[in-house]
């Protein structure tokens, strides 16, 4: 007779497991577990190069050990032998660990939040197949030079909490994510196009990605110049999602207050932004796969206002941050199975402003519409600054797009540029699955420009 | 089923991938052990130990590819099965792959002092000191974030053509991050070190993360740098990210084995640079973040030129780039863990070493900005670009006035062109760096001397 492996059991039975191998051990224990099947389906070069299936399987183990966190993850689940590997790894690391300065919940109630469509789970690779091909041959039909790359991708993922005071939940999410876009080459002009659209559920229209991806690829072919100057400068909402949301990450994170490298750390309940600018954290909007009933340490989810007309209203927290603040977690408590949960954000929404796009658009006489930029991420996050490469973006005469820029940058600060903006559009787009964001029109930025 | 208990694991992996029907097929089995310290200003925040095992199977069948990746190594027979049964749906125009001659090796690097002999207590007050030796530097530093980490990686790869390669690498790298603050101005810099086969590589650098902390603090006294085109001296740990941006992705083959119009651009014999300028990479130039013996796909690893003398004369492949484009395959399949297909990829990038030296450059410069360490790069094949640290003006032939880092970019057809000086003084960059790609991310050595580059351009107001 076979004896009976791990991998026989579900993700529930095996987190259960290795928290009754912590009773009596450590004085608090929380197992993290996941269980995901992802199926990416790939067209390169205009077609179809690889189907893959990516199972993965994983615990965590966190334990309060007099008074000192311990740490200790796997995927090597095969026996018994191997959870109790984990518990003396998190007990003997406690040893060394920082001083625990939270509980962890003894219930977690927490509302159902949709995030499961099992019409994700259950569309067919062919199906997904046919959808990558349809997107390619439309942009093809529009023009045959360019070499496409699409995706159709979906995942599935189990999440468990166990903890040793009693709280448990566990939840399902799908998500489903198609991407077209391609790649033009004239002389020694590259132009790269991509569309993406990521949901929990299927309702994504591919051949709105493609007929978008056509119509950029249109608006894109003729090339103008911008001389180097201050500038006002137009975020399209990718380029707001790309380029800006991560200094506010930054600056509103508990854990950068805490240690004061925020330069909002003494801010809270400040106005530092323009009063139209109002910035949300929100995991309980339903179908978009940052959301989640709870964080990652049981926390159930709520939404938050950390910007609120321009005043600096909150900060975002998990349970030891918190804590070690003196204030409450926010469900904030996000992490990777290989760390402890820290503070980050999950829905991020940027309320919409009065004016059109159309409108912010006319009101420019000489300027920049910026859809992505390379090389934002490399700068000093800490100081607001940005600065980069314009990968796609527009210039602006008299009022309309007459061209794409190339062999330009710009730079700015979130904290100086942002006090007084040109406007907000009046539409709220979604970026992926995680941020939703009006156009920004900033007064003037540095632009600089090969000339 | 494990990697520990096996001698047999040769026999079952060999017995797995039998009778497919595929044109190729490949199991790789990892096994991973990490410990890492992480520091949120003087406190140690957290302490954690990893412990991954986990397998992939990848199979090809007339061109197309199918990849099934899992944690259980339970029922691998049947892992394989689906693999080849994905790679028929795809189907395409026949499998061309490279030849490379089945290896059956075992490679573990012999380690100078193995982090693993070392106690935990004596890591904890190493980092301690360090973050001691930032604090102490002026009351101006806000914070900083620190962290140790070591790591063992041991990949067993077979395939259908007879390999059977047992390869072990190791880790172990530690970093602070000094953050000094003056009001709302928040000013960073860092000091980082690694290797691949020595605990004591970084032990005893307590001046270096003062240095860091002093260049934190001095920033915050530096003006922002203006925008525009300037003559920029990069500094070889900016070079290096430089030569992997500006050059390095281009010369990937997968970037341009189907791509038509790529080729004709990327033309071996074709000029990119004037005569001083030289670029090569390669897994097998040793004891750096990207060097190994055997790729992901068994291919033994080599030294690649891809500019000599200012010309591009060669190219990074994976056995299916290099047989599509009629090349030797150069040990450049790389997977960021089980998780992932290998794909085409840097290992050690770098600058060769000219015949100039900085103050030259520097005397040469009538008004220009010099460019200190990276903050990394990214690139969109014809334009791209990466970011300082830390940089100064020149001003008539002298270093002038400090500035704050910034963002550099550049344009594949006239940057490389507009090198004008490369130094004499060669240098690797100690901790590496991280390379995403296909949403896999790749540990990289990066090298190079001092360059010059005429109208760079650079971001600010």
């Amino acid at each position: 007779m076979a004896t009976m492996t791990l991998a026989d059991l579900s993700l529930a039975e095996v987190a259960s497991q290795l928290l009754d191998r912590t009773n009596g051990r450590v004085a608090q224990a929380e197992v993290y577990g996941y269980d995901t099947t992802s199926t990416p389906v790939d067209f390169e070069a205009n077609r179809l190069k690889s189907l893959e299936t990516k199972d993965s399987r994983g615990i965590a183990l966190r334990v309060i050990c007099d008074g000192k966190i311990g740490l200790a993850a796997t995927t090597r689940l095969r026996t018994g032998a191997d959870l109790d590997q984990v518990v003396a790894d998190a007990v003997a690391l406690a040893a060394f660990g920082a001083e625990a300065r939270f509980e962890l919940p003894s219930r977690i109630d927490a509302t159902p939040v949709d995030v499961f469509d099992p019409a994700t789970e259950a569309i067919t690779v062919e199906a997904m197949v046919g959808l990558g091909q349809q997107m390619i041959d439309h942009v093809r039909a529009y023009d045959g030079d360019i070499l496409c790359e699409a995706g159709v991708r979906r995942a599935v993922e189990t999440t468990v909490i166990l903890n040793s005071r009693g709280g448990h939940g566990t939840y399902k999410k799908s998500s489903y994510a198609l991407v077209i876009g391609g790649q033009l080459i004239r002389g020694q002009d590259f132009l790269s196009i991509w569309e993406y659209d990521t949901r929990c559920g299927t309702d994504i229209d591919a051949m709105a990605l493609a007929r978008a991806a056509v119509e950029k690829f249109e608006i894109a072919k003729p090339i103008a110049t911008v001389r180097t100057a201050s500038l006002p400068v137009i975020f399209t909402p990718r380029g707001v999602a790309s380029v800006l949301l991560s200094r506010f990450g930054v600056s509103l994170s508990g854990k950068s207050v805490l240690q004061g490298s925020s330069a909002l750390s003494d801010k809270l309940g400040t106005a530092v932004f323009d009063p139209r600018l109002t910035i949300t954290d929100d995991a309980t909007v339903p179908r978009v796969p940052r959301s989640s009933p709870f964080d990652d340490e049981g926390t159930p989810t709520r939404p938050h206002t950390l910007v609120g007309n321009g005043e600096v209203r909150a900060f975002y927290y998990d349970r030891q941050t918190a804590g070690l603040a003196g204030t409450e977690t926010t469900g904030h408590g996000y992490r990777s199975p290989e760390s402890l949960p820290g503070p980050s954000t999950s829905v991020v929404r940027i309320a919409p402003g009065g004016t059109s796009v159309a409108d912010l658009v006319g009101g420019v006489d000489e300027g920049l519409l910026v859809e992505s930029m390379t090389g934002t991420f490399a700068g000093n996050v800490f100081s607001g600054d940005f600065s980069g490469n314009v990968h796609i973006g527009f210039k602006i005469e008299g009022g309309k797009v007459v061209g794409r820029v190339k062999d330009t940058m710009v730079a700015g600060n979130i904290f100086a540029d942002m006090k007084d903006l040109g406007g907000l559009s009046d539409v709220a787009e979604w970026v992926g699955g995680g941020v939703q964001s009006p156009h920004i029109l900033f007064r003037s930025l540095g632009v600089s420009s090969k000339t | 089923m494990d990697t520990r208990d096996a001698g047999d694991l040769r026999d079952r992996l060999a017995d797995a991938l039998r009778g497919h029907g595929a044109d190729y097929a490949e199991i790789r089995v990892e096994e991973t052990d990490a410990t890492s310290l992480t520091y949120r200003g003087r406190t140690l925040e957290e302490v954690g130990r990893t412990s991954n095992l986990g397998g992939c199977v990848r199979a090809v069948v007339n061109g197309g590819w199918g990849f099934v990746s899992f944690n259980s190594l339970e029922g691998l027979r049947d892992r394989v099965g689906l693999a080849v049964r994905q790679a028929r749906l795809v189907g395409g125009e026949g499998t061309t792959l490279a030849a490379v001659e089945p290896h059956v090796d075992v490679v573990v690097p012999a380690l100078r002092r193995d982090p693993a002999s070392v106690s935990l207590d004596e890591k904890k007050r190493l980092m301690d000191e360090y973050v001691e030796a930032a604090w102490a530097v002026s009351p101006r530093i806000q914070t900083t974030n620190a962290g140790y980490g070591d790591a063992r990686r041991r990949v067993i790869f077979a395939n259908s053509e007879g390999s059977y390669i047992d390869q072990s690498r190791f880790r172990v790298s530690a970093r602070v991050q000094v953050l000094a603050r003056d009001g709302a101005n928040v000013q960073q810099s860092r000091a980082a070190f690694s290797s691949p086969d020595d605990y004591d590589a970084v032990v005893g650098r307590h001046v270096e993360v003062g240095d860091a902390a002093r260049r934190a603090v001095a920033l915050l006294d530096a003006a922002a740098a203006p925008g525009g085109e300037f003559t920029v001296i990069c500094d070889p740990a900016l070079a290096a990210v430089f030569a992997h941006e500006a050059f390095g992705h281009l010369s990937e083959g997968d970037n341009v084995h189907e791509n038509e119009r790529l080729r004709d651009i990327m033309v071996l014999g074709k000029r990119f640079g004037r005569p001083i300028l030289n670029i090569a990479d390669g897994a097998a130039i040793g004891g750096q973040p990207g060097s190994f013996r055997y790729d992901d796909e068994g291919t033994p690893t080599r030294r690649t030129d891809l500019i000599r003398d200012g010309v591009l004369v060669g190219r990074l492949h994976s056995r299916e780039t290099a047989g599509k484009m009629g090349e030797a395959a150069t040990g450049n399949a790389r997977a960021q863990s089980y998780r992932h297909a290998p794909i085409v990829r840097m290992t050690n990038t770098c600058i060769e070493a000219g015949d100039s030296s900085f103050d030259e450059m520097v005397a040469e410069t009538k008004l220009g900005i010099f460019c200190r360490d990276w903050y990394g790069g990214q690139t969109t094949h014809e334009q791209f670009s990466f970011g300082c640290a830390e940089a100064w003006m020149i001003r008539d032939g002298k270093l002038a006035e400090p500035l704050r880092g910034t963002t550099l970019s550049g344009n594949l057809f006239t940057t490389l062109e507009n090198i004008d000086m490369v130094g004499r003084d060669f240098e690797w960059t100690e901790a590496g760096g991280m390379c995403g790609k296909g949403g896999q991310n790749a540990p990289v050595g990066q090298g190079s001397p001092y360059i010059r580059i005429q109208n760079a351009l650079m971001g600010g107001k």
